[in-house]
């Protein structure tokens, strides 16, 4: 999936920012609740929760990055 | 009309109370002996003339005016066992707690959603990718 998810943030640059979270070493993680990888979790431009994604489907992901460039 | 029952308000019209359905023929005959007359009976057949000159002798009914509304008719029916739902104050009482409880329970879900503004990059929305490498 992190090729995907390169694609998208060079396609979505501008709109959608990408920070990449060690799931094993990084307490977020644990904040999160983080039981499964990957995990891709939208927030918006506050902070808050817009989307949870657990596992690798490309077109859902696209999906979230469309809606989230909309915001 | 007051029933002698309930003591509820009704319609002169009406044969029994719309309330306890207790028959006003008590009431209407207490009234009788009182010396009222029944309405329309009064000039039947009997012209008298102090209606004024239209009131020719043998036209029959004299004209009777409504009675005009007196506070006494607009007062509160008294609640009884067989009246509809919304004149019941609980069913107020009610829904009035069941709107408040759900406006608290909107305000509480409010304030209980959590924020993570440290994590926003470019203040854009946000994808947080988690991997690990393992």
């Amino acid at each position: 999936m992190a090729p995907i998810v390169d694609g998208l943030e060079q396609q979505y640059k501008g709109k959608v920012s990408v920070k990449r979270i060690n799931a094993n070493s990084d307490a977020t993680a644990n904040e999160f609740g983080i039981s499964a990888v990957p995990t891709y979790i939208f927030i918006d431009s506050s902070g808050t929760v817009t989307e949870k994604q657990v596992g690798g489907d490309p077109q859902k992901l696209e999906e979230a990055f469309r809606k989230a460039a909309d915001q | 009309m007051i029933c002698p029952g309930c003591k509820a308000e009704n319609s002169d019209m009406l044969v029994n109370c719309e309330f306890c359905g207790q028959p006003l023929s008590a009431a209407r005959g207490g009234e009788a002996q009182d010396g009222a007359v029944e309405r329309g009976d009064e000039g039947r057949g009997q012209p008298t003339g102090e209606y004024g000159p239209s009131a020719a002798p043998g036209q029959g009914y004299a004209p009777s005016e409504a009675p005009p509304p007196t506070p006494y008719s607009y007062r509160q029916q008294p609640a009884v066992p067989g009246s509809p739902w919304y004149q019941k104050t609980w069913v107020y009482l009610l829904a009035i707690v069941v709107v408040t409880a759900v406006v608290a329970g909107i305000f509480v879900s409010r304030g209980n959603v959590k924020s993570y503004p440290a994590l926003v990059v470019d203040n854009n929305p946000t994808l947080l990718d988690f991997y690990t490498d393992t």
